[in-house]
């Protein structure tokens, strides 16, 4: 099974918002910390310019809302 | 003081706690390499370099700087370069705070009052008296990108997300050395604007 991608850094309110929420429903993803790794970083700065950073198994990126947090 | 009239957390004892540009580059995670690459291939416009100089040289002028930001964000790895150059060019002491660990501080310098946009560029006098701040990018970076973004949605209207993020990464990195000269001009006139608040800039 192929599971959606979550690009995150650790200080960012929408991406703990997700976790939480994803977490609860029990929805499985591969989280990958922008801040952490040079290699998720340069994957997420194709991808879009605000975490959480989504994509879906299907192609489809979300790029995160920010509530009160820019990066 | 803060600009918002509160007692500011930034002390001379906290200023002195920020890392030098050196040591903050020494302990990032990620992109020291492009840090080092906006450094090097920044060469500031003369006229704007020496305006900086001219700033920085009065009295009551610009002698320290805030600097906050975090090595992953782009606008950090292009502005925080930009701003240290500058600095390193007319002897202007950076200290750089890491937003998260420093939300205090952060707190102090919000965008739209409630955004931590960065970077953020706090310019004080040598007896820390706040003179004013910049924060995350120049105008025309704001403009340029939705531009970019349009174009490449007439381009190809069907495009998917992924290519349609690869190609605006592309033609949005192009633009960073223009970003890197355009907040040079940006910090010139608030300074400028700052220090003359009856003339205005320029």
């Amino acid at each position: 099974m192929t599971l959606p991608v979550v690009y995150t850094i650790g200080f960012c309110p929408a991406c703990d918002k997700l976790r939480e929420t994803w977490d609860s429903q029990g929805i499985e993803y591969v989280e990958k910390r922008v801040d952490e790794s040079q290699e998720a970083l340069d994957e997420a700065l194709e991808l879009g310019s605000a975490v959480p950073i989504i994509v879906y198994p299907d192609g489809r990126i979300e790029e995160g809302e920010f509530e009160g947090v820019h990066g | 003081m803060t600009i918002t009239g509160r007692a500011s957390v930034v002390t001379p004892q906290r200023f002195a706690e920020g890392f030098s540009y050196q040591e903050y580059l020494s302990q990032i995670k990620v992109n020291k390499l492009r840090f080092q690459q906006y450094y090097d291939d920044f060469e500031p416009e003369e006229g704007e370099l020496e305006r900086f100089r001219s700033l920085v040289g009065r009295e009551g002028g610009p002698a320290k700087v805030l600097a906050i930001g975090e090595d992953w964000c782009p606008d950090v790895y292009r502005g925080l370069p930009t701003m240290a150059k500058l600095a390193d060019s007319v002897g202007v002491e950076v200290r750089v705070f890491p937003r998260d660990s420093n939300l205090d501080v952060m707190n102090e310098f919000l965008k739209e009052g409630k955004y931590q946009s960065i970077p953020v560029f706090v310019f004080y006098t040598e007896g820390l008296e706040y003179i004013c701040h910049w924060i995350e990018r120049p105008e025309v970076a704001d403009r340029e990108s939705g531009e970019i973004e349009a174009a490449i949605r007439s381009e190809e209207p069907g495009i998917d997300d992924r290519r349609f993020g690869i190609e605006r990464r592309k033609r949005v990195s192009v633009r960073f050395p223009a970003w890197q000269a355009a907040t040079l001009r940006e910090i010139n006139d608030m300074l400028k604007e700052s220090l003359d608040p009856s003339t205005g800039s320029g």
